[in-house]
């Protein structure tokens, strides 16, 4: 974790040259003033070990590439973006103090990442009553209504129930759940549930594991019993990978639906994925000039054979969004650049995004089915604006 | 009758995973009473083994032979550098074995990236098991974790090495006024620990996701399944393993899994309240 751009070192004598300069000229002015030059930091905070990392490396790789591509063009409003990378190694605690430590010991303009959602949960409840910003990047389950939080990845609006529609028409109306114990399983459950009947479907049995469970031998036998029209599986990170190995060797002859399931996956590994069907906001398959650019950028720096995903997409559009709200406000200052963000847009690989009024970014909705290591197109939602009831901020 | 049959394979495996998980840490930890927190590691590094077996174009037979070896190796160069000065006290063993795992798992992430490794197991398939069809990769697992059980057995039973180790543990000054050399013996013992855990991370690696990370998971249980069974006896491996397995795989069918693991550790401290020496004691 040493090789980032910026050494411990070499911030602080950044900043030490920075406020020794600064330091005569700005003697008297206000400190919201002084902050106004000087390069722009923002925090990075999510799973580099633990459960998800098999996520966190393309989504840290996606922001590196953000933030090189906007230095190298001048950075933000002509100031370059330097960033703090910290683990949160999916744990609440780690969340909790990386998050404390991003906000009051580095001073970050921003915080940018995360991906299990008990890490948002976790964060949050740093960053919301300081007032500072997050920007979350990975698809999740929705009903955070918060001034200072913002999304980039899809809520269930926007992936369970464009996919539920076409499970219950073509798969049939019953499933049963397996998910990972925590809040994104069981909330999404609820969704799934209540999406499902709406269509005249029905849940039949939700189940949830703690981390690292080593045996859903179990587990698999009640599906079998239960005879579901399909599973649908919520186990993260590298959970979802043993459950993969062992739903294949039970050969229960069941479609496998996970939207946890993307290109970092598929890549991975491609026969356990093979048929699967997922829905995210963005697949490499993508074809667009934006995306074969991205796709270039992300080649050129991380290597040609790394895969991309739906969380990493989202963290590199909140950069470059968060980078269009300062350059609105005409300052980093936090509510100023909240108001901007709501009015911003951005050309991002997986089309044009921008936040709807929820805070939530409108994004795409694509159901797909992977082959081979890759995904195939089932049907393509288009943009979905984010519905979260009741939150209009 | 049908459906109890799933259900006791199901049992088998989960006591076949803690098993075999277990018997590394009955050694290092049971017999020799050195707390070892970097056993996770030694798992993760068998696993690896069969990765980079398999990348070099082995199968994974070869993997199941050679990583005993590479954890055996391992085992007895750790404990000739580190472990052999930390004997005598508890304390600097939980530290230096806990940074131990933290620096096993960042060389190991440093050298494979973060991303889950691709192995393949042999035998995908499922077999017909009085007309139900079971993944046949598990029922070799169980096979497999009870035959190196019994030969674990035979070892410390019946060969010199295992008389000159429970001598040595009973007594470490009048073994070696015996002609025994505790020093070569305790690296010998500390190495096998190593290599049955080598051993049990090729089992697993076709069953989980592998990572660097991944060992982390079986450490917590498998001083569990020690410390139930009876710390100092590797037969108290079994009966700690076929307590928590069965009575966890038992659980899962009536309760939610997250209550069953926690209700049978907490059925675990009241046994041990009750029978501190564990059930099978040495």
């Amino acid at each position: 974790m040493s090789k980032r751009n910026l050494t411990r070192r070499q911030t602080l004598a950044t900043i030490g040259k920075g406020a020794a300069l600064a330091g005569a000229a700005t003697l008297g002015m206000p400190a919201i003033v002084r902050a106004q030059s000087g390069p722009i930091k923002l925090g990075f905070l999510s799973g580099l070990t633990g459960l998800e990392t098999i996520l966190g490396e393309t989504q840290l790789n996606c922001f590196e590439l953000a933030v090189s591509q906007i230095n190298a063009a001048s950075g933000i409003a002509g100031r370059q973006v330097e960033f703090i990378v910290e683990d949160d190694q999916t744990t609440t605690k780690g969340a909790i103090e990386k998050a404390r430590k991003l906000i009051n010991q580095d001073q970050v303009d921003a915080t940018i990442g995360l991906i299990a959602s008990l890490t948002h949960v976790a964060a949050r409840s740093v960053t919301t009553p300081a007032k500072k910003l997050l920007m979350y990047t990975t698809y999740y389950e929705g009903e955070v209504c918060e001034r200072y939080f913002f999304s980039t990845g899809q809520i269930p609006n926007q992936q369970i129930d464009p996919s539920v529609e076409w499970l219950t028409a073509n798969e049939g109306k019953t499933t049963y759940i397996i998910g990972s114990d925590y809040v994104w399983p069981r909330k999404s459950a609820d969704a799934i549930r209540a999406s499902m009947e709406a269509k005249g479907g029905k849940v039949l049995d939700a189940e949830f594991f703690p981390f690292g469970t080593s045996d859903f031998g179990p587990a698999l036998d009640r599906v079998k019993s239960a005879n579901p029209d399909f599973v649908w599986c919520m186990c993260a990170g590298n959970d979802l990978i043993t459950f993969l190995k062992q739903f294949n060797s039970f050969g229960l002859g069941k479609q496998l639906f996970s939207q946890g399931l993307d290109d970092v996956f598929s890549q991975a590994e491609p026969e356990l994925t093979n048929g699967a069907i997922s829905n995210q906001a963005y697949f490499m398959g993508i074809d667009s000039e934006a995306n074969n650019a991205f796709k270039k950028a992300y080649g050129d720096m991380f290597g040609a054979d790394k895969p991309i995903n739906a969380i990493g997409e989202a963290a590199y559009n909140a950069v470059y969004l968060y980078k269009a709200a300062v350059e609105k406000a005409g300052t980093t200052e936090t509510e100023a650049v909240i108001d901007a963000l709501g009015q911003v847009s951005f050309d991002a690989p997986q089309g044009t995004v921008g936040f709807a009024a929820n805070n939530v970014a409108r994004s795409n909705s694509i159901l797909a089915r992977a082959n081979n290591g890759a995904w195939d197109v089932i049907n393509n939602y288009g943009q979905v604006d984010p519905v979260v009831a009741g939150c209009s901020l | 009758m049908e459906a109890l049959i799933p259900f006791a394979l199901n049992a088998l495996t989960l006591i076949s995973i803690l098993l075999i998980v277990s018997m590394g840490m009955a050694i290092i930890f049971g017999l020799m009473n050195v707390i070892n927190l970097a056993h996770g590691e030694f798992i993760t590094i068998g696993a690896f083994t069969l990765v980079v077996v398999q990348t070099l174009g082995g199968n994974f037979w070869l993997a199941l032979i050679a990583a005993p070896m590479v954890g055996y190796m391992i085992g007895l160069v750790l404990e000739k550098a580190l472990i052999a000065r930390i004997y005598e006290n508890p304390l600097h063993a939980i530290l230096v074995t806990w940074g131990l795992s933290l620096i096993l798992q960042q060389v190991i992430q440093l050298i494979f990236g973060a991303a889950p490794q691709s192995v393949t197991g042999p035998f995908p398939g499922s077999i017909d098991v009085f007309g139900v069809a079971y993944p046949a990769y598990r029922l070799f697992l169980i096979a497999f974790a009870l035959a190196t059980f019994a030969l674990t057995i035979a070892v410390f039973k019946k060969t010199r090495f295992g008389l000159d180790l429970r001598a040595s543990i009973q007594s470490s000054e009048m073994a070696s006024v015996m002609g025994v050399n505790p020093d070569k013996i305790n690296a010998r013992a500390f190495a096998s620990g190593a290599a049955l855990a080598a051993l049990a991370g090729v089992l697993l690696a076709p069953l989980t996701a592998v990572t660097a990370f991944m060992g982390i998971n079986y450490l917590a249980r498998s001083f569990f399944v020690v410390l139930i069974g009876g710390a100092g006896s590797i037969s108290g491996v079994a009966a700690g393993s076929g307590l928590i397995g069965s009575l966890e795989t038992a659980l899962s069918y009536e309760i939610p899994t997250t209550v069953a693991q926690a209700l049978v550790l907490a059925l675990a401290i009241v046994i041990l309240r009750f029978r501190p020496q564990g059930i099978l004691p040495a």
